[in-house]
């Protein structure tokens, strides 16, 4: 075999607007190696992997697949080249059957879909998959349809196969099953990159791992080096470790949320409750259950258990059901689920208060346009232009006009999910500014994110969620990055 | 799921059961009206008329029924392709139109062969223009063929100054198309039936109809495999158009003459019938078998209704009240968690 390494990455540069978000990776990746790649949010994992895949150009420095130069500007240039990723939400063709999924862009002349069927069952078998050609692919499970799509990148011949965090929807016995297809992968001569932060899986499954932090590499681990300690010690940012902002405290006695046994399909029982004024930050791998408290309490999906909102018995059936208890949900996907981006600033702002605004069912303009500067004077949003439509503003812009939507509506309860993520880093420091001047006006917020930094500079108490139950919860003086970050990669699973 | 299947295997064993893969769960009644409501509907539509009636189930009858739905059933078998590539095609009545009136222009001057095919051709220059209009220029299906709609019957218009351009006596073979007949069968029904084969085989087993149908299905997922998806879908275009230009040289043949707004009013008959062929077999999604029994059956209703001289507009009441019924109650048997989309 081959005993070059099949990429490698010399003095990878990519900044965004001047914000260097890697600043010079030089690391490689073998033939038929298994390799984890571990750091914390906005370590550069993500970013690294959207340039192997075409998604982001670097700014500067070389990618050499197989020893030649690579320069794709799209992810089709990326698939040709034999490197693919699997994300945790597939795509596949729902309604065609798993063979003509499998064998999709590679049909003989004729369609016949029983001979399509028994190669498609050839394939299965060989890469020791038992799943039925026949079925339909929407109708598969979480873990089938990846493990459907990781079998179409092997029969399309892809040399580099990254999976980003892949065990995050499934079960531990589908997990065990992923596994065994990753090893068999492994066998045939791929390189599978995996990116996790369950460091048990790393450490079961990964030949060498390589841990990023700030943008740069800090170190490759072979499979016996790969520990807690070591991968703790290693991930954290220690020259970002004094922390900006702190939460000075402003829990008040009033309880404004209660949760007594709730649970749902992926979450084992959980109770907890916050104050009013108070933070509560929650985190935990992605897929560990945190965001089912999230997509429960705002309604987004069936839960058992009880909620009590300033001490009355609630039920949260539907958003709209959340926001008249008070719960304001502000996602982390703000462009796709919290904003219109072809209305305005003011429109944006004022439309859950359109009832307040509006006379006789009338709503004037003017109204419209004073509540969205009302907004952009509390929360300094940029440009000062309530007439401008939503999607010209930047990230963390937006972000405040998410914020001031609910503002103007004085909710009670406030989740957010990942504030910061695709916030400008400028933006960041108001956006926390904004979250404990909330507090301290008595907002009871509940911060699901997993940002260490964030977690630590803003919550009073953090609850770590992990395999769909709450493995810690301690008033933040309990925890620093070491303990947090320990926490979080500790899981008893396998 | 049976106790074997719950015993998990050892850890580390190599994966060898799916977990409950593609299995419907639905009570069997339910799965058994998803898959075969729709036709047992149609059953008994046709049972009740040939009860109501001798000569309904009468082979000169359902002859009848065919020679009448040809042209519905052709636009509606390439609108099939259309909708299954996931676009819409507004067009096609008015492609009918210019192509009975391009074919009964091109006749004294070309002779009918080569009419028909100057025709044809005129059709899939049109089709090509629908396909590219809502690919490259980025223009939704809707609003693209809705465009070319205006103009082609602006064209008609000018074409034949507003009056119906005749067909000679002596074009022996053109009329013999949509006029010829063998006993109680028609030429034309059966060419209706040559023509759903070639529907069906390009449908099922022809990468061309495999790729349409995967592009429709989720066009990203057919990108990464590599699949030129533009290609396909105004491939869909070509062949819906290619399909109306068929029905509009039979249309100019059975009346021998073509009409300035001949094929105007199938348009919505088309789309009725394709989305109750959806139904059929419970794909929901269209499928060209199902389009023709959709087609056939609002024909049938037509046909039997007439006989009984029922009024038209009960005719209407009772196609909308099926159409509804039939794609309604679909839509609840396949129930999605969360319904947001309006179009």
């Amino acid at each position: 075999m081959d005993a070059r390494p099949i990429i490698e990455i010399r003095d990878l540069r990519k900044d965004f607007s001047g914000v260097h978000v890697l600043k010079g990776i030089d690391m490689s990746f073998d033939r038929g190696e298994i390799h984890g790649l571990l750091g914390e949010n906005g370590a550069g994992k993500s970013t690294l992997i959207k340039i192997l895949t075409c998604v982001y150009t670097a700014s500067s420095g070389e990618i050499r697949i197989e020893g030649a130069p690579f320069h794709g500007h799209s992810p089709k240039a990326a698939n040709d080249a034999g490197v693919g990723a699997v994300y945790q939400d597939a795509e596949l063709a729902w309604n065609m059957t798993v063979a003509e999924n499998l064998l999709l862009g590679s049909e003989r002349r004729w369609i016949d879909r029983r001979a399509m069927e028994r190669e498609a069952r050839d394939i299965l078998s060989r890469i020791g998959l038992d799943i039925d050609p026949a079925a339909r692919a929407g109708a598969l499970t979480a873990a089938q349809m990846q493990m459907l799509t990781l079998a179409t990148l092997f029969h399309r011949k892809f040399k580099v196969i990254i999976l980003d965090e892949p065990t995050a929807r499934l079960s531990g016995r589908e997990s065990e099953l992923l596994f065994a297809l990753i090893r068999r992968f492994k066998a045939e001569g791929l390189t599978i990159v995996y990116i996790s932060h369950r460091l048990n899986e790393v450490k079961l499954l990964c030949d060498r791992a390589t841990i990023l932090r700030d943008g740069r590499v800090v170190a490759t681990l072979a499979r016996g080096e790969i520990d807690e300690a070591a991968v703790t010690r290693l991930m954290v940012n220690r020259s970002a470790s004094d922390l900006e902002i702190t939460n000075p405290g402003f829990a008040r006695p009033e309880v404004a949320l209660e949760v007594k046994a709730l649970g749902t399909a992926k979450l084992s029982p959980t109770s907890f409750r916050v104050h009013r004024g108070e933070i509560l930050g929650i985190t935990g791998p992605i897929g560990g259950g945190m965001e089912q408290i999230e997509k429960a309490l705002s309604g987004l999906i069936a839960y058992h258990g009880e909620i009590f909102a300033e001490g009355r018995p609630v039920r949260i059936d539907s958003p709209s059901d959340a926001l008249d208890i008070g719960v304001a949900l502000i996602p982390e996907d703000r462009r796709k689920q919290a904003l219109f981006p072809n209305l305005t600033m003011a429109e944006n702002v004022s439309l859950p208060i359109l009832d307040r605004l509006s006379r006789f069912g009338m709503v004037s303009t003017a109204d419209i346009m004073a509540s969205g500067r009302r907004v952009i004077e509390r929360l300094q949003v940029y440009p000062a232009a309530p007439g401008t439509k939503m999607r010209y503003f930047s990230g963390g812009n937006q972000q405040k006009a998410v914020i001031g939507k609910w503002l103007s509506r004085d909710q009670k309860i406030y989740i957010f999910s990942e504030p910061t993520s695709g916030v400008d880093v400028g933006a960041i420091r108001q956006i926390y500014e904004i979250m404990l001047e909330m507090a301290r006006d008595g907002a009871a917020i509940i911060l699901m994110s997993t940002s260490f930094n964030e977690l630590l500079s803003l919550s009073e108490r953090i609850m770590v969620v992990h395999s769909g139950r709450v493995a810690v919860e301690r008033p933040r003086a309990g925890f620093d990055r070491d303990s947090l970050l320990a926490a979080t990669l500790a899981s008893e699973v396998a | 799921m049976t106790i074997a299947e719950q015993q998990a295997p050892a850890a580390g064993a190599p994966p060898s059961r799916s977990e409950a893969a593609g299995r419907d769960t639905s009570h069997p009644l339910v799965r058994f009206l998803r898959v075969w409501g729709t036709i047992l509907v149609i059953l008994l539509v046709a049972v009740a008329f040939s009860f109501a009636s001798p000569y309904f189930l009468t082979v000169s009858n359902i002859n009848n029924i065919l020679f009448s739905m040809f042209t519905c059933a052709l636009l509606s078998m390439g609108l099939t392709f259309v909708v299954a590539a996931g676009s819409f095609d507004l067009s096609i009545g008015t492609i009918v139109t210019t192509s009975s009136i391009v074919c009964a222009l091109c006749i004294p001057v070309l002779g009918a062969p080569a009419a028909i095919i100057v025709a044809l051709l005129v059709s899939m220059l049109i089709g090509l223009a629908n396909g590219v209009l809502v690919t490259w220029f980025r223009i939704s299906g809707i609003v693209g063929t809705i465009g070319v709609m205006f103009l082609l019957e602006g064209g008609n218009q000018y074409l034949t100054g507003g009056y119906q351009v005749a067909v000679g006596y002596d074009e022996h073979f053109f009329r013999w198309l949509g006029q010829g007949r063998y006993g109680f069968i028609a030429v034309k029904s059966v060419f209706l039936f040559v023509f759903f084969i070639i529907a069906f085989i390009i449908a099922n087993r022809l990468r061309i109809g495999h790729y349409i149908n995967a592009v429709g299905d989720n066009p990203l997922a057919a990108y990464y495999s590599g699949i030129p998806v533009y290609r396909w879908v105004i491939s869909s275009f070509v062949l819906s158009a290619l399909f109306c230009g068929i029905a509009g040289i039979f249309l100019a043949s059975t009346s021998s003459s073509a009409q300035p707004t001949g094929g105007a009013g199938y348009l919505l008959e088309a789309f009725a019938a394709v989305f109750l062929g959806a139904t059929i077999l419970g794909k929901g999604k269209p499928h060209v078998l199902g389009t023709l029994l959709g087609v056939f059956f609002l024909y049938m209703v037509s046909n039997g209704m007439t006989q009984f001289g029922v009024d038209s507009s009960a005719r209407n009441i009772f196609n909308g009240f099926v159409l509804l019924a039939a794609v309604g109650t679909n839509a609840l048997l396949n129930r999605e968690e969360l319904h947001l989309r309006f179009i």
